[in-house]
This record gives structure tokens, sequence and C-alpha cells, in this order.
């Protein structure tokens, strides 16, 4: 409308110059604008042709993305929907799409095969984008019904699914980490169809990858198991394993294990208590200070791990703990051997007394002895001897230096002690290694004697 | 050293001659308590002493980091005063004057100290030589009563006054018997002067220490460093870890009402808390006396043990049980049959601390073995005195121009200031080591 209007507009111009033109300057001056304003109609006639094309060019390419996008989100939906269908009735929800596709259809946005139709371009793009607007609103309500829908369904499918893996790890299958990795992906939060959709899908993928862990377990277990009775139904039920089916090869796993458990359980039952006795023995003879808290805490760590391995099917486990053990004890034996070795050189200095400070010959044999190699029976009995001979010794070398660092200051206490009462009693002298100290003392003042645990001087007490 | 609450006591120092300004500065160096952060006050009438290259040569030698701390402590924390050219020459009287005629400048750095409510000011000199020995006793009776530096009857004036060791020449304990009385009271009427004096002999500590090194410097930092261990455990029992506190008014208060306020620390630190139980600890503590004393004639003592927190807590040291052995303790060792007139006990749990670290602080006892060992000196040093129309004039031998007149009437009421007091402290020894009372007389007039 505005191009007829700005053409009478531009007529009605060139006549009114024009009559002036004829007026002032005669007719050959009207000639010439003549001619000037048809040229210059035909060269902006030229350009607005020009513009307008450019123009219907914009407007038919914003109507097809809109169909484009229209369309996506329609056929996305349907995915989305058929994707739901193995947990709820989606035969309505899908009726409403159809009937959305049919309508566009009808207004020949798309052809029968949702190809975009030349009819389009009858309606302006405003007309489109309505209807753009309106198709998604649609599309937004069906989903959020059909998430509603499909909530509960999810929350039960998802409850069986953790039921069955609890069953797997009852059963003794080492599944916990993988139970808890589940446990936190079941409650992320989803609110669209399409997220619990995907949830359901990135459950099915963990309990599809867990099952393969158990199928590898039992299999690995069955194997291990040969040695110690027939194997062969574990071995079927493993076979018999089909893995589409969570609820049969739950059921497969489950027997699987139990059959190992009862082919593994005595011998199971009797290597753990072997090295649980052994552990135990070994951490009662490391309780002593001196062997340090890093020992103390290895030691406690294992005996922790054996308390809480009670399952048959972990008899690998075991057997690495028992590796560790052995590891474990040997290194001690070495490092508690080369600090008494160090020690020694330091004690020797001092020519101790025998009755204060004396040296476990057997020690160096006893550490020879300790054979890694060895059976864990054999190696235990060594491994034992030698520690506890090494603690023993361990405990009277850090005494005696304690005792001669201390000498100092307990010295002038016994002599006075003894200048006043002429003796001195393991009640009058309140320090560790009192009996030490007190035989010491004798030794550097051989006037005293020292016998059954008093030490007594010949002077007559002073008095005070 | 022990933690310490915001809230506890503040404690400041004031350290006057070149003595105690060692002490003072190896206390600020290494070992600052939280009690009482950068409040010290070095005073000395001469740079000369104050100077690095003489008081502290060594130990800036021993630790490049001290020179660093040297130069904050000059800034605002040494106060020379008086007009003396080469300080007080190891004369009291000197010492004295020149704090009483320059007590304005004094004034100012004691402002800094930012004295307030109950802080405990806590004192420290030499006894042998003159300028702590002459400014310290006037100061802290001037800082007393005068209004506007400190809270006047609130802060707490402790006094700790070294004893020269015993080959030091006759004027040394001259002035140490001078000193000490000074201390211990002052003033025209002779009233008490410090609230607690603490007592510390030089060759005792080196004895204790079983120090061996021929360089005095390193003698006296290694007595230097015990002395700094006594102030911190005199400040412990205000921290937070301690399970019975002593304020510090505990200190001062019954003493002074008894009127004998003499202490000195038995120190036994670095204990192996596995080795020992706290009754040796606390037998080898009065073991060593930083003094030498009779602890049989000690009426008073104040126990502290500092012990690793995680023996506290297993229970191997506990505040009910260093209550019964301190109690057992007293009743064996101190003077009478019930263990003394007064007994404080307090347990303080460490984070820091690796050892079993006992003090008592022993108080009241007979002054026999201190005063007999300087009297000899002290007679020959006063009857060497020329004396004119009443007057001695002593003078310096290094430094002629160091001269000033005693009245002999000042000595002579120092002398009888002094034996009044250890008659007061012989005379509370003796009612205590007296018999016990007839208990069904005493119930009958009682009225049972």
């Amino acid at each position: 409308m505005n191009e007829y209007l700005v053409t009478a507009l531009a007529i009605l111009i060139s006549i009114g110059i024009g009559f002036f033109l004829l007026l002032e300057f005669g007719v050959s001056w009207v000639g010439y604008f003549v001619i000037a304003v048809i040229s210059l109609s035909i060269i902006g006639s030229y350009f607005y042709a020009w513009w307008k094309t450019q123009s219907d060019k914009t407007v038919s390419k914003l109507k097809v993305e809109i169909l484009v996008k229209m369309k996506n989100e329609l056929l996305d939906m349907e995915k989305v929907v058929s994707s739901a269908e193995n947990l709820m009735e989606t035969a309505s929800y899908k009726q409403d799409i159809t009937l959305l596709v049919n309508n566009l259809i009808k207004l020949k946005f798309y052809n029968k095969e949702l190809k975009l139709s030349p009819g389009v371009e009858k309606y302006t793009l405003t007309f489109v984008e309505q209807q753009g607007r309106m198709t998604e609103q649609k599309l937004r309500t069906l989903g959020a019904m059909a998430a509603g829908s499909y909530r509960p369904k999810l929350d039960e499918y998802i409850d069986s699914l953790r039921s069955k893996l609890e069953r797997l790890l009852e059963a003794g299958y080492d599944i916990g980490r993988d139970l808890d990795s589940f446990n936190a992906a079941a409650t992320k939060p989803s609110k669209s169809l399409r997220d619990l959709v995907g949830k359901k899908e990135d459950l099915d993928g963990a309990m599809i990858k867990t099952l393969e862990k158990c199928v590898g377990e039992a299999t690995r277990l069955a194997t291990t198991s040969k040695d110690f009775g027939d194997t062969a139904n574990v071995e079927k039920e493993v076979k018999d394993i089909d893995q589409s089916n969570f609820e049969s090869t739950v059921s497969h796993l489950v027997t699987a294990r139990e059959g190992i458990k009862g082919i593994l359980n005595d011998t199971f039952v009797s290597q753990h208590q072997k090295l649980t006795l052994n552990v135990k023995r070994a951490q009662a003879i490391m309780a002593s200070e001196n062997v340090g808290a890093q020992k103390r805490r290895d030691i406690d760590e294992m005996r922790k791990a054996l308390g809480s391995m009670d399952d048959p099917g972990r008899i690998q486990e075991l057997k690495d703990l028992e590796v560790q053990f052995k590891t474990f004890t040997t290194n001690a034996i070495e490092d508690i051997h080369s600090k008494i070795q160090k020690m020694e050189k330091n004690i020797e200095f001092h020519k101790p007394d025998e009755r204060i400070w004396t040296l476990n010959a057997e020690i160096p044999a006893l550490v020879e002895h300790v054979d890694i190699s060895k059976k864990i029976d054999e190696f235990s009995k060594d491994a034992i001897n030698a520690l506890h001979a090494l603690v023993v010794q361990l405990d009277i070398d850090e005494a005696f230096m304690k005792i001669i660092e201390n000498y100092q200051k307990i010295e002038p206490l016994i002599k006075r002690k003894l200048e006043e009462s002429g003796k001195v009693t393991e009640d009058d002298l309140k320090v560790k290694y009192v009996e030490k100290f007190m035989l010491l003392y004798s030794l550097k003042n051989p006037e005293t004697k020292f016998k059954e645990n008093k030490l007594t001087s010949p002077k007559k007490a002073k008095k005070r | 050293m022990t933690d310490v609450d915001i809230d506890s006591t503040r404690w400041s120092i004031i350290a006057s001659g070149e003595g105690a300004n060692r002490i003072s500065f190896l206390y600020y160096a290494l070992h600052k308590n939280p009690a009482i952060g950068d409040r010290v006050l070095l005073l000395n009438t001469t740079t000369a002493d104050v100077k690095p290259e003489k008081t502290f040569e060594y130990m800036l030698t021993r630790d490049p980091n001290f020179q660093e701390v040297f130069d904050s402590v000059k800034r605002d924390k040494i106060c020379i005063f008086g007009k003396s050219p080469s300080g007080a020459g190891n004369n009291w009287k000197v010492g004295e004057n020149e704090a009483r005629e320059d007590f304005d400048t004094i004034r100012r750095y004691i402002s800094n100290l930012r004295l307030s409510g109950r802080d405990v000011i806590f004192c420290l000199t030499t006894l042998g030589g003159g300028t702590g020995n002459g400014s310290l006793p006037y100061l802290i009776n001037k800082i007393k009563s005068e209004r506007g530096l400190a809270s006047v009857g609130e802060n707490s004036f402790m006094a700790l006054g070294i004893i020269p060791y015993d080959f030091e020449p006759a004027q040394r304990f001259f002035n140490t018997v001078c000193g000490i009385t000074r201390l211990l009271k002052y003033g025209k009427e002779g009233k008490q002067n410090a609230d607690m004096l603490l007592l510390v002999d030089n060759s005792q500590v080196e004895k204790l220490l079983g120090i061996t090194e021929s360089s005095t410097t390193e003698r006296y930092y290694r007595i230097n460093e015990e002395i700094i261990n006594v102030v911190d455990m005199m400040i412990a029992p205000g921290g937070k870890g301690a399970k019975s506190t002593i304020d510090v008014a505990d200190y001062y208060q019954l003493p002074s009402n008894i009127g004998t306020y003499h202490f000195t620390p038995c120190m036994s630190v670095g204990n192996d808390p596995e080795i020992f139980g706290i009754d040796t600890a606390l037998d080898t503590a009065v073991d060593r006396p930083m003094t030498p004393i009779d602890p049989k004639t000690a009426t008073m003592a104040y126990i502290i043990a500092v012990a690793p927190q995680k023996y506290v807590d297993d229970g191997t040291f506990s505040q009910e049980d260093f209550e019964e052995i301190s109690r057992k303790w007293a009743i064996k060792n101190m003077a009478g049959s019930r263990g003394g007139i007064l007994r404080y006990s307090s347990l303080i749990a460490s984070d820091e601390s690796k050892t079993l670290d006992v003090m008592v602080l022993l108080g009241g006892f007979s002054l026999e073995k201190i005063i007999s060992n300087s009297l000899q000196k002290y007679y020959d040093f006063r009857e060497s005195l020329e004396v004119r129309s009443g007057e001695a004039e002593l003078a310096d031998d290094a430094d002629p121009r160091i001269r000033v007149k005693i009245n002999m009437k000042d000595i002579d009421t120092i002398e009888d200031r002094i034996k009044s007091y250890i008659a007061l402290t012989e005379e509370k020894i003796k009612q205590l080591k007296k018999k016990e009372i007839d208990m069904e007389k005493e119930l009958k007039d009682w009225g049972f």
C-alpha cells in the first residue's frame, strides 16, 4: 500500500514542478524535466523490483525454518513416547501426536510424507509462526502428561533393578561400589519425559555392566574352585546365563555363587582361621610402643580386613591378604633387626652389665630362617618366632637407652635417699625400670649392695 | 611455652642493668611467651652496655637472626637513663641516683608498656652490679606509688635478683646484701617493696646445670635460659591448659600478709614422661634449688608441673594425683610436720611440651645459707670504706669520674631491715617446727 502512495505523491510533485517550470522557464525546460523524470522512474523501478525479491526470499526462509523445527519436535516427541512404551501405555499420546501432524498436513504445511509443501507460500509468516507456537505448546503439555504417567512406573522399575543388585551383593558378589553408583544415578533429579527415559537407559546400561562383572566373577570363581570340588553345576549355571533377561541372569548368578560357596567353604574357613591366628599373634607382639605407630596401624588394618572377610567366594582376596601378611612381616623383621643392630653399636659403647642389658644371641639365626617363599604355616611359625625375639630385644634396648639417658637425673635422688635412710626400695623411687636404676647405681658405687630389689649402703644414714 | 588465654593476666618485663638486659633480650629473641608478647623494657645507664658488640655480641654471633631482633629491640625497647659517662661503675647508689634524677626519661619508656588493670611487672636485675641493683628497687617503689604509670595498688611487681658468683669480689656482695634488702623493703618507712622476690644464684645454677664451658658468655647463656624457663613456668598456671589455676594474686598475697615473700625456683625440666613419675620429678626439682637453701626450712611452695597433653589425657598425670603427691611431699620435706603454711599445686597439660617439667617455688625459707655466703665479703667491703662525717665516698677505679657518697646511716638502716626480715622469717619457721597443739585442751577451750 505504501508503494502506491509514494508513487502517487511522486507523480503529483512531478506535475507540480512541470507546471512551475512551464510558467517560469518555458516549454523547453519542461521537456528536459520530463526526460529526467522518466529516466529516474525507470532506474527506481528496477531497484525496487530487486529489493522486493530479496525481502520475499527472507520471509520464505523463515517459514521453512519454523516448519523444519516443528517437524523435528513432532518426530522427537514421537520417538521419546515410543521409547517409553516398555513401561507404560503410550497409544493415547501417539494418537495426539498423529492428530497434530494431520492438522498441519491439512493446512498444507507438509505433504503426507511430512515433507514441506509448496502450499505454505500462501500463508503469511505471522500465521506460520502462530501455528508453530501452538504446536510447541501442545507438545509440551503432552510431554508433561506422559512424564507424569511414566515416573511411578520408572520408580517401580528402579526398585526392581535395585533389589536384583542387592540379591547379587548378598550372594557375595563384589558389587558394593556398583550398587552405590546405581543408587546415586537413580536419585538424580529428572523432570522431562526425555530425562526419565534417559535415566532408564543409563540404569539399564549400569545393570548390564554389573551383570557382566558378576558373570566374570562367577566364571573366575568356578575356575578357581575346580581344585576344591566338582564345579560342573556351577559352570552350567554360568553357561545358561542370558544377559538380555535381568531376572533370569540374576537367578543363575545367585545359584552359581551358592554352588561356589558350597565347594570353597571348608577350604576358606580353614585358611581364614589360620591367617587370622597368625595376624593376631603378630599384632599382639607388635603392640609394643617401640615398634612404631605405622607398623601397628598396618597390622591393625590387616586384622580388620580379615575380620570383614566372611564369604568363601572371596578366597582369592584371602590369598592376596596372605601374601600381604608375609611381605609386611618380612619387612617389619628387617626394619626392627636393622634398628636393633644400629642401637647395639651405641649400647656396646656403655659396656653394660648383663644384669642390666642382655642380647639374645639367637636373633640372627631366627631372622635368617624367615623365608617368604615358604608356605604360610611354616613361614608364620618362623616369622612369629623372629618377630617376638626382635621386639623383646628392641624393648630391652630402648629401656637400656632410657636408663642411660636418665641416670644422671636419678643418681642424685638415689644418693640422697641412701644418705637419708641407708636403703632405697622400689617404693622410694617412682620411676620406670626402678630396679635397673638401682642396680646400675650399685654397679657404679661398689660400696652399696643391690639385693632382692633393695639397694643398701653400709654407711650410716645422715640426718637431714 | 604454654598457651595463654587472651583474657589471662598480662605480664611485662623490666630488666635493668647489663646482665638482666641479656636475659630479656634472649627471651625476646627466642622464647616469646604470649602472656608477655613484646612488653619488654631494657634499662641501662650507658649505651656501651647495650651496644651489640659488647653485651649481646655472643648472642648475635651465635644466631644471625638475632641481629634483626636486636635492631627492633634497639628502636623502642632500650632506655638509656642518667648522665653518667660510663654507667654506674658497679655502685648501686649511682644506679639509684641516676634513675631518680632521670626518671622522666624512664617514665616515657614505661608508658610504652601500657600497663593496665592487674598486669604483672616482672623486674629483673643482677644483684652484684650498680645499674640494675641500684635503680630497680627505686623504680618498683616509684611506679607502685605514682599515679598514671600503673594501676596503683593493682599491679603486682615480681622481682628476680641474681646473686653473683662465689668468686666475685667483696663489693659485689656488699651490693647483693643491699640489693636484696632494698627489693624487700624500701623507702623511709621500710615498707614492702616487690610483692615477691625470687632469688637465683649464679654459682648454684651453674653447678646444677653441670656447666663446664670455659667461655663466660656461654655460661651466662645457659643460666639465662634456665631463668627464662622460670618465667615461663610461673606464667603457665594462668594459661588455658592449667588443670588448677594459680592466679597472680595467689603468688604474692598470702606471703605478703605473712611478711616473708622471698622465693627460689627449683627446676627439673626435660624429664622423660615415660620414665619419671611426678613424685620423682618433684624430688629431682627440690634437689635443684637455684639458690643454696635448706628446703626443710621452706614454709611456702608453689608446685607447677607441665606435662605433655597425651599423658594428661590418658591419665598418667592428673591434678588429683598431683595434689596428693604434693601434699605428701610437703609433709615430708617442708618446714614443720604439716607441710608448711601455704601450698599450691597446678598441673598444666601442654600440646607443645614433650617432656615433664616441674618447678617448685619454695618460699619463706631460712636465708642463712645465702647471707652466710655473702656476709664475710659484705663486711670486708663495709670495713674498707673510709668514713668521714658519717659518709663514705665510693668511686669507680676504672672511671674516677664516677663517685658518690653514701650516708653510713643508710647502710645501718639497710642492715636493720634485713635483720628484722630474717628474724621474722626464722620466727615463722620456728613456729611451724613447734610441737603440735594439745588438741584435747584446745577443743576444751573452744567449748567442746
